[in-house]
Order: C-alpha cells, then sequence, then structure tokens
C-alpha cells in the first residue's frame, strides 16, 4: 500500500448507525417533498455510483438537493474487481469524478468480476478462492483506494455456483482481502444467507469467523427462491421483502458485531417509499435494541 | 469465440472468465462447466446468463420505450437477446447503451416491414444522450445586445451542449410523440408525410424536440460545428436563397438554445 489512507471517511457527514435506504428515481420527488423530518426512519442514502456518471441531467439535479439533507452512500457495481484482465481505468476516473463531486461518507464495491475480454456482463459472478485471485483482487482494491484516496468497502458476494479450483473458504477469503488491503466490509447478510442455502455452508460459523471492527456497513435484500428437480437454489434479486430468516441472521450479526448502518436494499419491483421506510423501521428497532445497545452502547 | 481446452486445475482466472463469456454469450458452457463443483451445473450457468440477459434487455427496454412498445414487450426481448449477443455492452455505463441500435435494426430482417425503426432508435438515443449530458448556465441576451453589428459576421455562438441533430426521410416525431399517449389510444401516422428534421435538447430538466425546416437544420448544424454566423449563412443562402437569418436567429434567441458566443480570432 503506498500513501496513507484515511481509514476512517467519517470526516464528511458520517454514515450514522442506523438504517438508510437505496434511492431511487420514483420517490425522488416525495422524498424531497417530505423532508428528512418526515420521515425519520431513513437516516441516510444509497445510490449505485454508475446511475450519476452522466455528464448533467435530472438525476444529478435530485441526488444535489438529496445530498444536501443526507448522508450518502456510493455503492458501485461496474468496476470488476476481480477481474483477470486490470481494471477499466475509465471506470475508475468516472467513479472518482461521482465521489468527488458527492463526498459520499462511504464507498463501496464488489467482491465479484463482471469483465471479460472487455464484455461487461451486468452481474457480480463470483470468484475461484485461489491464491491468484487473492492477489489479483487485492491489487484492484489497493490501486482503487489509491486513485480514491479513500478506503473503500467490498461486499460479500451471493452465489449459486462454486469452481472447482478454490481451495479457500469464502469467509477466509475475505478475511484474507481485509488483512492486505486497507478496506471494510460490506456484510451483506442477505448474500450470506443465499449462498449458505445454495451450498449447505452454515451461516451463523460464516458470519462469526468476519472481524467485527472491519465491518462499515450492513445490507438487507430480499431474494427468490427457484425450484428445480426437488432443490431449492437462492436468487438474490433484491426484488422482495427481506425474509424472516434473513432478519434473525441480521439480530445475530449485531449480537455479535453492535450497530452498523443498515441498507435495505430494494432494486426491483420497487415499492411505495413507505414500505422502503417500514422495512428500515424494522432494522432501527433491532438497531436500538436492548441486546444490541446494552452490549456496545 | 475460441474454443480452448486446458487442463484441469491448471486454468487461470483469466482461462476461468474467458470461458464464464463464452458460456453466458454463446451457450458454450462446455467449456467452462468442468471448472465448477457439484451438479446442476448447467443449471446454475443458466442463471447466471439469465442475470446477464434479463438486465441488460431491462437496460435496453429502459433506453428504448417507444421502440419497445413499437413491436411489443416479446418481440423486444427477443430483439434484444439478439442485440445483446451482437452488442454487448463495452463499458459498465449502461445509461447508453445501445449506440449501436440503429444499425442493428437495419440489418435485421425481421423487422423489414418497419423501416422507420431505426431512426425511431435513433431518436431515442438522442434523447438518452441529452438527457444524460451537460447542463447549462443561464445566458444573458443582454451582452448580445452590446455587440456592434458589424462585428456580427464573425459571431461563433454556443449551443446548448446537449444539443443533438437528426433528420430522418420518416415522420419520426409523429411516431415518437404518438407513443408517448396512454397504451391503447388511437394511432395515426401518415408514413408518406415526407421527412423531417429535428434539434434534440434540455434546458433544465425536461427534454425537448424541435421540428425544424431544411434550412434551419443546415443552420444548426454548421453552428454546432463551431462555424461563424457569417459562414453558415453564406452556405445556406447558396442551397436556401429564401433562408430568412433573422427569423433563424430569432428562433435560436427566443428559445434560449444558445449558452454563450464568441468571436472568430
Amino acid at each position: 500500500m503506498s500513501g496513507p489512507l484515511r481509514m476512517d471517511n467519517n470526516h464528511l457527514d458520517p454514515i450514522p448507525a442506523n438504517a438508510g435506504i437505496g434511492l431511487k428515481p420514483q420517490h425522488y420527488e416525495e422524498i424531497l417533498s417530505l423532508g428528512p423530518d418526515a420521515m425519520p426512519q431513513i437516516g441516510w442514502f444509497e445510490v449505485h455510483t454508475e446511475n450519476y456518471m452522466g455528464a448533467g441531467g435530472p438525476p444529478h439535479y435530485y441526488l444535489e438537493k438529496i445530498r444536501q439533507d443526507y448522508p450518502l452512500s456510493m455503492h458501485g457495481v461496474g468496476l470488476s474487481l476481480g477481474t483477470a484482465e486490470g481494471l477499466n481505468l475509465d471506470h475508475l476516473r468516472r467513479i472518482k469524478n461521482v465521489v468527488d463531486r458527492y463526498q459520499p461518507a462511504l464507498v463501496s464495491e464488489h467482491i465479484s468480476w463482471s469483465i471479460a475480454n472487455g464484455v461487461y456482463l451486468n452481474d457480480l459472478i463470483p470468484l475461484p478462492y485461489t491464491a491468484e485471485t487473492l492477489q489479483i483482487t487485492c491489487e484492484h482494491i489497493d490501486q482503487m483506494q489509491n486513485f480514491l484516496g479513500r478506503q473503500i468497502l467490498v461486499e460479500n458476494p451471493s452465489s449459486y455456483l462454486l469452481f472447482k479450483s478454490s481451495n479457500m473458504e469464502e469467509p477466509d477469503f475475505i478475511n484474507e482481502i481485509l488483512t492486505n488491503t486497507a478496506c471494510g466490509l460490506l456484510l451483506d447478510v442477505n448474500n450470506v444467507y443465499v449462498s449458505c442455502q445454495n451450498h449447505g455452508w452454515d451461516a451463523r460459523d460464516y458470519i462469526s469467523r468476519l472481524k467485527p471492527e472491519t465491518v462499515g456497513e450492513i445490507h438487507l435484500a430480499g431474494h427468490s427462491v427457484k425450484e428445480w428437480r426437488g432443490q431449492s437454489l437462492r436468487i438474490d434479486d433484491h426484488g422482495s421483502h427481506v425474509c424472516d430468516e434473513v432478519w434473525a441472521l441480521y439480530e445475530y450479526t449485531l449480537s455479535l458485531m453492535g450497530p452498523k448502518p443498515t441498507l435495505i436494499e430494494w432494486d426491483n419491483n420497487i415499492p411505495a417509499l413507505i414500505t422502503l421506510s417500514q422495512e428500515a423501521e424494522r432494522a432501527n428497532i433491532l438497531l436500538n435494541s436492548d441486546q444490541c445497545a446494552k452490549k456496545f452502547g | 469465440m475460441r474454443k480452448k481446452v486446458w487442463v484441469r486445475g491448471m486454468a487461470t482466472l483469466f482461462d476461468i472468465q474467458e470461458g464464464f463469456l463464452s458460456a453466458i454469450l454463446d451457450s458454450q458452457n462446455d467449456i467452462i462447466a468442468d471448472e465448477i463443483l457439484g451438479h446442476g451445473v448447467q443449471e446454475r450457468l443458466n442463471i447466471c446468463r439469465n442475470n446477464t440477459f434479463i438486465t441488460l434487455r431491462q437496460a435496453l427496454a429502459q433506453n428504448f420505450p417507444v421502440l419497445c412498445r413499437l413491436v411489443g414487450q416479446q418481440f423486444f426481448d427477443h430483439m434484444a437477446g439478439k442485440y445483446i449477443q451482437k452488442s454487448p455492452p463495452t463499458t459498465p455505463l449502461l445509461m447508453t447503451y445501445g449506440v449501436k441500435m440503429p444499425e442493428f435494426l437495419e440489418d435485421f430482417g425481421a423487422v423489414d416491414s418497419l423501416p422507420y425503426l431505426a431512426d425511431v432508435a435513433r431518436l431515442e438515443h438522442l434523447w438518452n444522450r441529452s438527457f444524460n449530458g451537460p447542463d447549462t448556465a443561464g445566458f444573458d441576451l443582454e451582452t448580445l445586445n452590446k455587440v456592434d453589428p458589424e462585428k456580427f459576421e464573425g459571431i461563433i455562438f454556443k449551443l446548448l451542449p446537449n444539443m443533438q441533430l437528426m433528420s430522418s426521410i420518416y415522420p419520426v416525431l409523429d411516431i415518437w410523440f404518438a407513443n408517448q399517449a396512454e397504451e391503447g389510444a388511437s394511432i395515426n401516422i401518415n408514413l408518406d408525410r415526407g421527412p423531417c428534421h429535428l434539434a434534440i435538447f434540455r434546458k433544465v430538466q425536461e427534454v425537448e424536440i424541435m421540428p425544424l425546416d431544411p434550412a434551419s437544420h443546415i443552420f444548426f448544424e454548421l453552428l454546432s460545428a463551431g462555424k461563424t454566423l457569417g459562414f453558415a449563412t453564406e452556405q445556406i443562402t447558396e442551397k436556401y436563397p429564401a433562408f430568412n437569418l433573422q427569423e433563424a436567429l430569432q428562433n435560436i434567441l427566443q428559445n434560449n438554445l444558445i449558452v454563450g458566443f464568441e468571436f472568430t480570432k
């Protein structure tokens, strides 16, 4: 790692350890007209970095306004940190431009890949967990952090397939990344649940192997179940309510880690703002519960 | 996609990702299937393929809503699937994905009977570019009043930086407008109405589409290319002697289509 990186980016409008939601265009007007006082359940917003990479236009108009009232997290889906062919530098520059413009408290990306032969597959595809992959991913995380001049968080993947060449377990691979780079973890509890169900892993064991101090944010989302040959595969589609099993796993996570900024992620079949704010309130209740607060408050 | 064989366990990350790409884009599962653990490998790969195709089709449907409405969702999905295979995105920036859609439609035999589709796609792509294009600061017309009339010939106007221009032999603006209405409203388009010329731009938030007469279209094109007012006028009057500079200028100024001006050096 060359050059000093601020490990905490909370010098700018920190993200509080309460619930936030993903910002969607269909809610822009309502959010602005209600104002933060009318929506105390929503403490902050997260956007997909790629949606604000245009030169101008309505997306920027609204984000500028909403940014004035709320802390912001920028969550990228397109850099492909695990690509074998080197990062797309044009895209890295685009990320820096929007990050410089909006000064988000959190910037995140994924432990996955989506670019091969210069083609962008628009999916967060899992990696084989090998020494080679670890080295490539860590180099790219270093490169991104140095280019942005700040810490990033990386998100654990959801997966429905594993590679034969993997010789490391996923939580160990993640811990190696966190040890070798100065990045933090965006712990997606739904992804942990989905992957563990799909691969027969123990979700509580997975989470207990992660280091609480590395976790900078939590994601919660809904997923769907696909039945096939009498078996079920869980697909992480962010298109429904967080399920009870994931809420229970979230509660367990908080009991180990204490309160963390928690995002309700809902990207498909987007519901009314009130539904998102109710999901956020459910997370807030757990974040402020005696069990969570006593231990860590 | 070139076919590759490697010894199991020796595949590098690059090999795996290249094999995966073949599986997703060309359904060549055999290259990568041997690298994947457990049973149901084909189904697992299909989930990946679906993720890519469904989300990219959604991106195209979002970028070409009128096109989608004209051909219907089911056919659009089929067409979009072919487009994705032919021109997969080469950047994670999907807000303008589909730049090659007009050319694709010109070569796509299944839509031969709808020859205007390519120009509708062109209009939608330009609409999108204007929507996401640079914002503009206001311009004070008073500054123009102070210019010495003798210097007018050498003036170079800067038009809205998100302005896009296009021409079509089909009435694409009529088609576009008809398809903004509620689904089910009656649509009556005269395809023989003759060519149309359009300026697509955004002053604040709303994208606007303005029809232009042929002379004004050339005028806008020359100004966009950074030509002086004198040069533009000379070029147009050669072809359109009746060109009325006064009217054309008023059109630009009254509609707030310029953001500044400078003089030729």
